[in-house]
């Protein structure tokens, strides 16, 4: 049986199983092999990714392919479709950058609050 | 988007900088991982900008290096935002290039004609072409030029004028006449009525392509003015340019026949066309374009229909064309088509001026054979035609005073030619262009305003005293009479006082009776004008004669 995959994604990895530490009544249930530190230490690592994919998108050569494709160079209905069709896909970017930052925000609060937990906990 | 915007062209250092930059993109993106579930939207819209560069991007990238920009060309003129680059025609103008040499030679037929429908081509405050605002990109013209000997081109040419006539129009200085004919013939046989910018830029168009095709092959013209449906619009639809109209029917009709007799059978075959639309589509008249553009081919005309002129009412009026003798149409028939040129004045007056100038030409033809050789009573058949075609009194003086002032002038107009030569090419042209001069002249001198200077008398009348006139000039100068020379000396100051009556139709009416009287006391000038004015026909015409006025 395949495991339910919760809304909004695995918050805590990327693996096909949902990670069990993620809320406390799991970590009660399934006994979460890593540590609190651990887990912090992970979704740290996943705050990085997460921005620095978000960096990488908001400054894609993508970019530099609209600014080089005004009018001066060509024009016409195709180029403008292109123009259009593009324009979109970077603020697509743009929104998917903003989101991931987000996403890390919340990721990053929670390993504050993982180190937290270690700390009461010692 | 003007002809001068069209001078744009593709930077080829643009291009290949802007093709490469894509590449390197397309390969970023390809670069960009993260694995986290929670990138999975950004992982998508990477998917989608890269899909897009590479699907739409890179391909019409490779497109327009491959194909030298053409199809990308010919697209950019439908963009919408046609406003022309300023900066890319300065960087054209820079280096002083254009578009390549056969820059539009691999594009396809669709794209010309977008490309060409997409150009707005500046109208004067008459609605007319301005054609300095217009900056021909020859590379353009001569494409489309080129195609339009195909048969299958022109046609779509054709179709894309009842749209884009004034584009169409644009080119049509080097369409080539196969194509213009077409497009010529589906604009005057698509027409709109409808008041609207539209159908006037299709009327102009339609009048441009009509003129040029007068222009560059009037016979190609002459041969579709068979078309019912052509000269329907030709005479009906009031939105063509008259001007230009005149012009052309003019030169088809005409310049055409006179310059190459072998398509004099066609020029007839239009004249059986039109008179057979005068009893209806023309029953009220014609537009003064078609009109006049008739009356100033009538000389090519009046020989071949003045003899055939026989039996009045719905007989056949058979004229000796070409190929032997065939129907040109009935008499009420070509008595109704006089009759619908009659109703446009300047029309009147050039028919009037024709039928004179016609008179003087055949009497001095047969010359000192006046009174025995046929002939003379050709030009009193026609003229009686015109007379019963016209059911005016104010047509009837229009036409007199025209006849009149064209007989007194017409002699000036061809003085030295020699009383017995044939009608060739140049005379009858001259004659067409005296006729159409006096009539224009006319137009105003006959306006009801003038109406004292009218002789209150009809056009039959003043046939016969251009018949009187001219066989005494004959008969003066006939060797065969043996005239004593007092007596010639006589009858040339009786003429001469004729002559010096100048346009007061008047004067020269009383000089003309006193020329008679004269005339009547020198027995071999009396019998030969006798003998001249009793022949059948022409004696019938001195019934409208009245001397006592």
């Amino acid at each position: 049986m395949r495991a339910r995959v919760p809304p909004g994604g695995f918050p805590l990895g990327g693996s096909a199983r949902p990670c069990r530490c993620v809320r406390a009544r799991d970590r009660q249930l399934w006994r979460c092999p890593l540590s609190t530190s651990a887990h912090a230490t992970r979704l740290r690592q996943r705050v990085d990714d997460l921005r620095r994919f978000a960096e990488q998108l908001d400054h894609t050569p993508a970019a530099d392919v609209d600014r080089l494709a005004g009018d001066d160079t060509w024009r016409g209905r195709r180029p403008a479709l292109c123009r259009f069709v593009l324009r979109i896909n970077l603020a697509q970017l743009h929104a998917a950058a903003d989101d991931l930052r987000w996403q890390a925000l919340l990721l990053e609060q929670q390993a504050d609050q993982l180190d937290a937990l270690a700390a009461l906990a010692s | 988007m003007t002809w001068s915007a069209l001078l744009a062209g593709y930077d080829p250092v643009a291009i290949s900088r802007l093709r490469r930059t894509v590449f390197s993109a397309v390969d970023a993106l390809h670069a960009l991982r993260c694995d986290d579930p929670l990138a999975e939207h950004a992982r998508s819209a990477v998917r989608l900008t890269q899909q897009n560069l590479q699907d739409h991007w890179l391909a019409l990238l490779e497109e327009i290096m491959r194909s030298d920009a053409m199809i990308a060309w010919t697209a950019a003129a439908n963009d919408p935002a046609r406003a022309a680059s300023a900066s890319l025609q300065r960087w054209i103008a820079d280096r002083a290039i254009g578009p390549p040499a056969g820059l539009f030679a691999l594009a396809e037929d669709a794209d010309l004609l977008s490309l060409l429908a997409a150009i707005d081509f500046p109208l004067d405050s008459q609605g007319r072409f301005d054609a300095a605002a217009i900056a021909v990109d020859q590379a353009l013209v001569d494409e489309i030029g080129f195609r339009a000997t195909d048969p299958r081109f022109a046609g779509e040419l054709a179709d894309m004028a009842l749209t884009n006539a004034t584009s169409v129009a644009a080119l049509a200085a080097v369409l080539p006449d196969t194509a213009l004919t077409t497009i010529a013939a589906r604009l005057l046989t698509n027409v709109s009525w409808v008041d609207d910018a539209p159908t006037a830029a299709s009327a102009h168009g339609a009048s441009a392509v009509v003129g040029q095709l007068a222009a560059d092959d009037p016979a190609s013209l002459l041969s579709v003015l068979t078309d019912r449906n052509i000269l329907t619009t030709l005479g009906t639809w009031p939105m063509l340019d008259q001007e230009i109209v005149a012009g052309a029917i003019g030169r088809a009709l005409h310049d055409t026949v006179i310059a190459e007799p072998g398509l004099f059978d066609r020029g007839l075959d239009a004249i059986a066309a039109i008179a057979a639309l005068a009893p209806t589509t023309f029953d009220d008249g014609m537009l003064p374009g078609l009109a006049t553009g008739i009356a100033a081919a009538l000389p090519a005309y009046l020989p071949a229909i003045g003899p055939a002129i026989r039996n009045e009412g719905p007989e056949p009026v058979r004229v000796l064309g070409t190929d032997g003798p065939r129907t040109l149409a009935t008499y009420d028939e070509l008595r109704e088509l006089v009759g619908a040129l009659g109703r446009d004045d300047e029309a009147l007056v050039i028919v009037a001026t024709s039928l004179a100038a016609y008179t003087t030409d055949v009497v001095h033809e047969v010359g000192p054979d006046l009174a025995t050789a046929p002939g003379v009573e050709y030009p009193a058949q026609v003229a009686d035609l015109v007379r019963d075609a016209l059911d005016d009194e104010h047509r009837e003086a229009t036409a007199a005073a025209a006849a009149s002032i064209a007989a007194q002038q017409r002699r000036s107009s061809l003085l030295g030619t020699a009383a017995n030569v044939f009608i060739d090419a140049t005379r009858v042209s001259r004659v067409l262009r005296t006729a159409t001069s006096i009539g224009l002249g006319l137009t105003e001198s006959t306006t009801p305003s003038s109406a004292a200077a009218r002789p209150d008398r009809s056009v039959t009348a003043e046939i016969y005293d251009t018949i009187t006139v001219e066989a005494l000039r004959v008969a003066a100068a006939a060797e065969q009479l043996e005239l004593d020379p007092t007596d010639r000396e006589a009858l040339g100051a009786a003429i001469a006082l004729v002559d010096a009556a100048g346009d007061d139709l008047g004067v020269r009416r009383r000089a003309i009776i006193d020329a008679e009287y004269v005339a009547l006391h020198v027995p071999a000038v009396a019998a030969f004008l006798n003998a001249a004015r009793q022949r059948s026909g022409v004696d019938e015409l001195r019934e409208d004669r009245r001397p006592d006025d």
